[in-house]
């Protein structure tokens, strides 16, 4: 880190990672604000995401747009299918009967995806400039893609939340379920909606993230791990918190990464571990 | 597990039951019948039962852990991979007599479990299923960048010697799998006697209310943490088992200290029915079976991995059996157990 | 000396104050009562008082010894255990096991004699059952010891609660609301099981809203609403108190 060019350059891509981070931690904080569950299969929602939108450039040859809108409405059904499948039988369960169950839908979805194919795949960037300069950095044209992606969704999710019926809902049963339930807002159609709408933001991180990496079948757990330290480190079920923890996560990853390159994984779960141990309601103070 | 002590002490504390002997009996039986029945050219399938005995041990444990407390790890590969590479390191690199490790790696998976559980245990639910999680990769990523070369990275570490035993080395698939299953065995009676005391009970307490079984003077957190490092002890003999007394004699951190040996272990402790001794065992030799099973019908699968399937077969099976046990439950007992609304007497 | 000391307690959750500088002290072998209506912060007190939640302000003391900020464990093990309003039993194991988790604290053998069936082991398993059988006696449950706790009547398993409770063979035992959902005929056999632990020389604090119950069994009263103390005295003074039923009515 001699140079400001170079700083400027890990900044970004902390930046970049982080987005992808915090829109895996949004998906994790909708379910668990709604349902109360940890979704531990919002990793494979990511890694769909990405395999769809393998299979929509590479077998179907379809144009940009069309693919991505296929892929995610591919993810939505799967994330619907999974909520009536494996969530909604076993209501009233208790937590960690819920995180088995979330555990087993991961690993299936896992050997689904590897059923169909084990290689690694990436697919060419989204149109546009390939690189960037910026403040002396020079970041690939994707990373832009990825930004922006997570920037409107977010303020997507903010308007969804705040204007609309549907949205105030969930803000509603975020807030107190029972209460919500006894003021007659259907929790079920709720848990419902939350399932899909993580699945889709899930989608659209994997589908942003593959050009810049590589997409394969067992990439979904540690994508899934990190957005869940982000969401941790943001303070669990604060949405605010989640982006803030994603960056952060982001920014901390690629800066470790400088000094010690062996531990990436290492450093970003210790770094969790420590945040868990020492203020579990994360940075912010917003958890709970 | 009540055997020569008098009849009258017996009948004052587990009234109603005569001596429960026969289910170890027939257990006994089957582990002693299976050599000849698996001799000659079948003694392969003596070492996958060997397999399933050293997976059993750690079952053993978690279920302790899990159906006994409540509490859920999924990072017990790497207790499992601790006692297994301090095992391996010390004989292979320093020349120490196999037999001689099973303290060090036991004591060596207790120390890091205390290391892990003191602020660990502190956490709930999926605080606590994450912070194992996030530690059972951060041993996997260790393992595999081999700090000071001494866990030999993704290559593994390959040639561990066999146990040695009055001077005879224990390399043929019959003698390690009477050793395995005759520790099994122990293992299974030294927990059974440990969980039938006021320790167990004490345990099942805090798994239904934490708060009423501190209001009786439990010390809740102490005893999560001594049910946690026992099953990291059990985890970290079953790792030296593996080390020295499996087939391979060779170890790697993707079949010692995986994400998914974790979810292995933890299906086992799931399909056997959490909290039930002999669901446990049969969960951990069902399991092992299984890829067996499958890579013999893998001619009627085209093209399909027989690891894929295991794993689809191990999610399957967590959400169908905990699924159902819900579902029962229910069943059984109308009445919700637990009103929310009246635990929160603050929100009147 | 009284026993249990309680002085100036007070709770806040989010703003809301629970309980507000509430001092009350218990004398040996009393039978002391808690009253007032719902939301008065009845609970919130014996929460705070079993260390439950821990006190934002005030002191507990406990046969002269300080036991605020001490885990709820520590405070069981000086010998005061507490029911809960909401039976929470062990529903995995029999009557008799429920009550013997309540001789935990007595026991002194470790998980090593236990794993090794000593003769140490043996004696106190022997202990532990012999006085969680002579509990259940005094209960008039003995009957039942074998039985799984799920299968009892719910009066029933509200003894079973106070049977486990009365097993760690406590100095100060706090009910929290026994009588709720009992019969008629269950209601006046607690009252008789009461009045015999005052006579063995236990102290007996209670919530209640079975007005008659207190009346009759209660030797000192105080009345919460809104989580100050508006009252306290025998309950004949607290009947007259126009303060008390003006917080039972409602205010106009």
């Amino acid at each position: 880190m001699t140079s400001p060019d170079q700083l400027a350059q890990y900044l970004f891509s902390g930046i970049t990672i982080g987005s992808i981070y915090a829109l895996i931690a949004l998906g994790f904080t909708i379910i668990y604000n709604t349902t109360g569950i940890i979704n531990f299969a919002q990793g494979e929602f990511v890694m769909l995401g990405g395999m769809c939108m393998v299979g929509c450039t590479h077998i179907l040859r379809l144009p940009v747009p069309a693919g991505v809108l296929i892929s995610v409405a591919c993810v939505v059904v799967v994330g619907l299918l999974i909520e009536r499948l494996s969530i909604r039988p076993a209501h009233g369960a208790s937590v960690v009967t819920l995180i088995i169950i979330t555990i087993g839908v991961s690993i299936t979805l896992k050997a689904l995806t590897a059923f169909i194919t084990k290689d690694s795949f990436t697919y060419p960037p989204f149109p546009g400039p390939e690189h960037v300069r910026i403040f002396g950095a020079s970041m690939p044209g994707q990373s832009l893609w990825i930004i922006g992606a997570a920037c409107c969704i977010m303020v997507l999710l903010s308007l969804f939340f705040h204007f609309t019926i549907r949205g105030k809902a969930m803000r509603a049963c975020a807030i107190n379920r029972e209460a919500a339930y006894i003021v007659g807002i259907d929790v079920e159609t709720m848990s419902f909606l939350s399932f899909g709408l993580s699945a889709l933001i899930g989608a659209v991180a994997g589908i942003m993230v593959t050009p810049t990496t590589q997409m394969a079948w067992y990439r979904g757990m540690d994508l899934g791990l990190k957005g869940f330290c982000a969401a941790i480190l943001g303070g669990l079920g604060s949405s605010p918190g989640a982006v803030a923890g994603g960056l952060l996560l982001g920014l901390l990853e690629t800066f470790g990464s400088f000094f010690v390159s062996g531990y990436k994984d290492a450093i970003a779960f210790a770094l969790f571990l420590l945040v868990l141990f020492i203020r579990p309601r994360g940075i912010t103070g917003r958890g709970r | 597990m009540v055997q020569g002590s008098p009849f009258t002490v017996q009948k004052l504390f587990m009234p109603g039951t005569g001596p429960r002997w026969l289910p170890y009996g027939v257990l006994i039986l089957i582990v002693a019948a299976a050599p000849l029945v698996f001799s000659g050219r079948m003694s392969y399938y003596l070492s996958i039962l060997s397999l399933a005995g050293i997976y059993a041990v750690v079952v053993i444990g978690l279920n302790m852990l899990m159906g006994y407390a409540g509490q859920i790890s999924l990072g017990h590969a790497a207790f499992f991979a601790i006692g297994a590479y301090t095992s391996g390191i010390l004989s292979t690199r320093y020349g120490l007599s196999p037999i001689l490790c099973a303290l060090p790696a036991v004591a060596a998976a207790g120390s890091v479990a205390v290391l892990i559980g003191i602020p660990t245990l502190k956490l709930k639910e999926h605080y606590l299923a994450m912070a194992t999680l996030g530690f059972g990769i951060i041993m996997y990523t260790i393992l595999r960048a081999d700090p000071g070369s001494m866990t030999g990275g993704i290559q593994g570490m390959p040639n561990i010697p066999p146990l040695q035993i009055l001077g005879h080395a224990a390399d043929s698939d019959r003698a390690q799998y009477t050793i395995v299953w005759s520790t099994v065995i122990l293992v299974f009676l030294f927990s059974t006697n440990i969980l039938e005391s006021r320790f167990g009970r004490a345990l099942m307490a805090i798994h239904k209310s934490e708060v009423c079984a501190a209001v009786l003077g439990i010390n809740v957190f102490g005893h999560k943490l001594q049910v946690f490092v026992l099953s990291a002890l059990y985890a970290g003999f079953a790792g030296f088992l593996y080390a020295h007394c499996s087939p391979l004699k060779y170890l790697n951190p993707d079949d010692v200290a995986h994400v998914i040996l974790s979810i292995k272990f933890v299906t086992m402790v799931v399909i056997g029915g959490m909290g039930n001794r002999w669901g446990a065992l049969c969960g951990a030799v069902g399991l092992t079976v299984l890829p067996e099973v499958l890579r013999l019908m893998s001619s009627l699968l085209h093209g399909i991995s027989s690891t894929d399937i295991e794993m689809a077969c191990y999610g399957l099976i967590l959400i169908m059996v905990m699924i159902l046990s819900t579902r029962t439950r229910k069943r059984l007992l109308p009445i919700p157990a637990e009103n929310t609304l009246t635990q929160h007497p603050i929100r009147q | 000396m009284a026993l249990l000391v309680v002085s100036n307690l007070t709770k806040n959750f989010d703003g809301i104050t629970a309980v507000s500088k509430v001092s009350f002290s218990v004398a040996q072998s009393e039978i002391f009562a808690i009253i007032g209506p719902n939301g008065a912060g009845k609970t919130t007190t014996f929460n705070l008082v079993s260390g439950v939640l821990a006190p934002d302000c005030g002191e507990i003391f406990f046969r002269g010894e300080r036991i605020s900020g001490l885990k709820p464990h520590e405070i069981a093990l000086r010998g005061m255990v507490r029911t809960f309003q909401t039976i929470s039993l062990f529903d995995t194991m029999t009557v008799l096991d429920n009550v013997k988790v309540g001789c935990h604290g007595q026991a002194r053998t470790h998980i090593f004699s236990a794993a090794f069936r000593t003769r140490a082991f043996f004696e106190e398993e022997v202990r532990m059952t012999r006085t969680a059988l002579e509990t259940l006696r005094l209960l008039g449950l003995e009957r039942r010891a074998h039985e799984m706790v799920g299968n009892l009547p719910f009066g029933q398993q509200r003894l079973v609660d106070i049977a486990r409770a009365l097993a760690g063979e406590p100095v100060l035992l706090l009910l929290d609301e026994p009588a709720a959902g009992m019969n008629a005929r269950e209601r006046s056999e607690l009252m008789a099981i009461i009045r015999t632990l005052k006579q063995r020389g236990m102290t007996i604090v209670l919530i209640e809203h079975d007005m008659d119950l207190i009346m009759e069994i209660a030797e000192r009263i105080i009345v919460l609403d809104h989580g100050e103390k508006i009252a306290e005295g025998k309950p004949e003074e607290i009947q007259r108190n126009p303060d008390v039923i003006a917080a039972y009515l409602g205010e106009a």
